[in-house]
């Protein structure tokens, strides 16, 4: 739930106080380029939309009433609208970068990196093959932790659609997982 | 590590890819310079909106003016036209007869 700062945030914006927006900036510029990010693919791309939808919403923050639902969720369905017309232009909606190997397996040998390195690929490649609509609320709920209600309000459907897109990617994704070839060299059981 | 493991592992990094100051910084430096351009951009309408009320009635003056004077060429053009003629029906009636 907002916070009475976030409340103060928008207040302020809403007034044409630049630095109360900055604020808004600073809170929600990673999760949402994050969540761009598994729509559009390219990191350079996310970006720009995330940052074309801070500008939409800078420009529509009069529109944005507060008793119809969050900002959070205002500010993602603005991204997540915008990540689609980006998709659509561009024909293309591959995950192209790779998720970073974590920095406990740097430390260990350069095989078991390069087989981590593979895993993590394997499920980006997973994630980039999901249906658009269940990647947007995959990552919605698996990776910013939304409640389903509010992806339903992001996205416009029922909450129980929600809950059936996110079980269905979840069983795709641990699908690849297991059908990763090298698991067993680093210890992986199945 | 178990296949789960891998499995939240991936989904622990994916969470933790996080965006640099450079890029909050340019958002917010794109926002004020968006708001500035939409309040020099606000303020030259109001100016532009009496412009452009004032080319359009002028352009309507001018066309106006050019209407008439190429409505009244065409009916000078045709009265000459008509009286040519009657003048030569009048001519080859005349040698007819």
């Amino acid at each position: 739930m907002p916070g009475d700062d976030e409340k103060q945030s928008i207040a302020a914006a809403r007034e044409g106080h630049s630095p109360a927006f900055a604020d808004l900036i600073n809170r929600y510029s990673g999760p949402l380029l994050r969540f761009v990010s598994t729509i559009v693919g390219d990191e350079h791309d996310a970006e720009d939309v995330v940052q074309l939808a801070f500008l939409n919403a800078y420009r529509n923050l009069d529109q944005f009433d507060s008793d119809r639902g969050e900002f959070s969720t205002w500010l993602y369905r603005i991204a997540r609208n915008g990540a689609l017309n980006h998709v659509r232009s561009r024909r293309r909606s591959k995950v192209e970068f790779g998720t970073p190997v974590p920095e406990s397996c740097e430390s260990t040998d350069p095989a078991a990196r390069a087989i981590r390195q593979e895993q993590f690929g394997l499920l980006d490649r997973a994630l980039a093959a999901l249906p658009a609509n269940q990647r947007t609320a995959w990552t919605l709920s698996e990776i910013e932790s939304l409640s389903q209600a509010q992806i339903a309000a992001i996205e416009g459907i029922p909450e129980g659609t929600v809950k059936s897109r996110v079980s269905r990617a979840n069983a795709f994704l641990r699908d690849a997982v297991a059908q990763q070839p090298n698991t067993d060299s680093i210890g992986v059981e199945r | 590590m178990t296949r789960d493991e891998v499995y939240e592992q991936w989904k622990r990094q994916r969470a933790s890819i996080d965006v640099g100051e450079d890029f909050a910084a340019a958002v917010t430096a794109g926002a004020d310079a968006a708001a500035t351009v939409a309040e020099t951009v606000a303020e030259t309408d109001e100016t532009a909106d009496d412009n452009d009320r004032a080319i359009v009635y002028s352009r309507h003056r001018h066309r106006s003016w050019r209407s008439r004077l190429i409505g009244t060429t065409a009916i000078v053009a045709a009265s000459v036209l008509g009286m040519v003629r009657v003048a030569m029906a009048f001519f080859i009636g005349v040698e007819a007869g």
